[in-house]
């Protein structure tokens, strides 16, 4: 990786990292304690209320790319860019009466998979759940990249050592605690990140004259206040449509609506869509502000950080550290735990073990976390190319899954053939549309053609489907386990 | 001699530091070997894209050094921009309008020696055409707002069977 001069010294740098670290796990063990039975480590209970339901929502939806992606998004597309990152807010706002849909159809659910499985059977189940997996992987791998690189340009600490810490910390807080854990751990992380970007945007907008940097960039990048760029054109439907299908189909967000109290999730996941909302805003704005401040950026994904850390100094270092380690926190133990529960329950207990109680699976849950973690950590060793590429490429898939999903919990007549086809043509046209008309398009041909082929197919060859067959019996109990929780978290 | 030696041995020894010490500083204030201020990009020229942004990265010199990254609308850079200089080995740049540019880079050692400047790169920046960017455009809008109305109208007519 190109040499970018850190902010923090590298002690600093470490101290923060032991301590959060710490805190964390210690944090994770505290609430681990709640965590006994299967429904209490998968879904908190089944019992998370307004507050805490908004808090997770909304720090898990501000990831590190949202600190890092959306600056991106403004240096490479310009004002457009910065919009276009914000409509992933969208997809918060429609899966708030998805979430009540699910809820009221599937009591005893437990994944984006169960509904899959049971709306359109085995095949497209299988094809679900490899789309689904992969993303998740790759926004996991994203994430453990993303704390690397930053601990790396703002303190110094080598690339894999930052990543190896931050994907580890969130494995042992994650297995100890659960849901509980992540939840918990995410409503301090909301605080967390939004104080800190306010006063970084605040503190930004006190050290930098906004007519110097409209000139600078009038001068140096034209192209970035051009409303006729063709690159950011392109990209606005893309990243909405992207940022729909990252919602609708990933169980991070399901199992949010499966942890919700009744009649919560809606109300969760509308407020988290405007607390996330002005977010990608003011990173977007910090970006632009970079030419007028002459800081040199060595890679686009860095620019949100070093233009902060630099701008403020050792103090704005130690905001971004903080902030950054709370929003990727939020984000990977959201991940590792959504995906443990995919893994346990859609391929685990369905596929191999039919017959295991909760204390089996939840043995099974906790081994999961621990592959997946391991898995994504020897992914991100190499650091194999800067972010925004790495998950351009998994759009088309996650874009093919938006009509699927919300025709099958909307359209009686969407039928197995349709949903199975949508997912496949979608996949197959989005990742040609990135290979020959550009990686940012993707997502959008990708959605468009499972949209046209799941419409013509619920037309054609319409099949009436009986809402009752979602309502799955739960797995039994062991005499050992106690019951899922009672009380609010 | 011997006694020469003796009369005049704390002289003769401090001319002898004097002069390995002269000798030492001199060697350490050589000028860089040549190899050590050539620089280079990462990638070979002439380069073609439709972005409006690209990074530019460049070997890292052996020694400490910063580096010098200059911008011109030709090959002879008559009046070139500093785009960059520092320690950093690459330079994001975006915001790039249609055109065809020219970077070198140069290495400014320690003691302010300044390198040859690199073979320079030619980057040329033709957009994709602006009826294919409205054609997606509109694609995405019309998918968006279906979408959204499968799920409006979908909740709409779930919570009347509800009432009902």
């Amino acid at each position: 990786m190109a040499y970018q001069s850190p902010v923090l010294p590298a002690g600093v740098g470490w101290f923060l990292l032991l301590f959060f670290s710490v805190c964390w796990i210690l944090l994770g063990i505290y609430w681990g304690r709640k965590a006994k039975s299967l429904d209490g480590f998968m879904l908190a209970g089944r019992n998370v209320g307004l507050a805490l339901g908004t808090a997770t929502v909304m720090a898990t939806w501000v990831t590190s790319n949202t600190i890092m992606l959306a600056p991106q998004f403004a240096i490479q597309f310009g004002i457009w860019g910065m919009l276009a990152y914000s409509t992933a807010s969208f997809g918060l706002f429609l899966f708030a009466p998805m979430a009540r849909r699910i809820r009221q159809l599937m009591p005893n659910g437990y994944t984006s998979g169960d509904f899959v499985r049971l709306r359109y059977g085995r095949k497209t189940w299988l094809v679900f759940l490899v789309i689904t997996i992969f993303y998740s992987l790759t926004w996991l791998v994203s994430m453990a990249m993303a704390g690397g690189i930053v601990l790396n340009a703002v303190a110094g600490i080598p690339y894999h050592y930052g990543m190896t810490a931050i994907i580890f910390v969130c494995m042992f807080y994650t297995l100890f605690g659960g849901l509980y854990a992540v939840i918990g751990t995410d409503y301090i992380q909301s605080i967390i990140i939004m104080l800190g970007v306010v006063l970084v945007g605040v503190v930004i907008l006190t050290k930098v004259n906004m007519g110097e940097v409209y000139s600078s960039v009038l001068e140096e990048q034209p192209a970035l206040l051009n409303v006729l760029l063709p690159a950011s054109i392109m990209v606005i439907f893309n990243n909405l449509l992207f940022g729909f299908g990252e919602i609708f189909h990933n169980n991070v967000w399901w199992s949010r609506a499966f942890a919700m109290r009744k009649n919560v999730g809606r109300q969760a996941f509308t407020l988290a869509g405007f607390c996330w909302l002005p977010i990608p805003l003011a990173a977007g704005f910090i970006a632009l502000g970079s030419g007028a401040l002459n800081i040199n950026v060595t890679s686009p994904d860095m620019i949100g950080p070093v233009v902060a850390s630099q701008v403020l100094g050792s103090f704005g270092g130690l905001i971004v550290f903080i902030v950054i380690f709370a929003s990727l926190a939020s984000s990977i133990d959201s991940l590792l735990a959504a995906t443990s529960d995919i893994i346990t329950e859609d391929v685990l207990r369905k596929k191999f073990f039919p017959h295991a109680d909760e204390a089996a699976l939840r043995k099974m849950s906790g081994w999961s976390i621990i592959v997946l973690a391991l898995f994504a950590w020897a992914i991100s060793l190499p650091k194999l190319d800067d972010l925004l590429s790495v998950l351009f490429f998994a759009g088309p898939m996650v874009a093919s899954t938006i009509w699927p999903i919300a025709a099958g919990l909307y359209w009686k007549k969407t039928n197995r053939l349709g949903a199975l086809t949508a997912l496949i043509s979608g996949t197959v046209v989005g990742l040609g549309a990135y290979f020959i008309i550009a990686p940012y398009t993707a997502a959008l041909v990708g959605a468009a053609v499972s949209m046209l082929v799941v419409i013509v197919t619920t037309w054609l060859r319409p099949q009436e489907f009986d809402w009752k067959k979602l309502n799955e019996a739960p797995p039994k109990s062991s005499p050992s386990d106690r019951k899922p929780s009672t009380q609010a978290l | 001699m011997f006694i020469f030696f003796q009369k005049h041995g704390t002289l003769l020894f401090s001319l002898l530091f004097l002069l390995l010490a002269a000798g030492h500083l001199r060697l350490m204030a050589a000028p860089p070997n040549q190899t050590d201020l050539d620089v280079s990009f990462t990638v070979e020229g002439p380069v073609s894209q439709s972005d409006p942004y690209l990074t530019l990265a460049w070997t890292p010199a052996p020694a400490p050094a910063a580096f010098e990254l200059q911008q011109g609308a030709s090959a002879e850079f008559k009046e070139p921009s500093v785009r960059y200089r520092g320690r950093d080995q690459a330079s994001f740049v975006s915001g790039l309008a249609e055109n065809s540019y020219f970077f070198r880079v140069r290495v400014i050692a320690e003691n302010g020696t300044l390198g040859p400047w690199s073979k320079p790169l030619q980057v040329t920046v033709k957009y994709q055409p602006l009826s294919r960017a409205f054609f997606l455009f509109s694609v995405g809008a019309v998918v968006s707002l279906a979408t959204i109305a499968l799920v409006v109208v979908g909740d709409r007519q779930t919570r009347r069977e509800e009432e009902l």
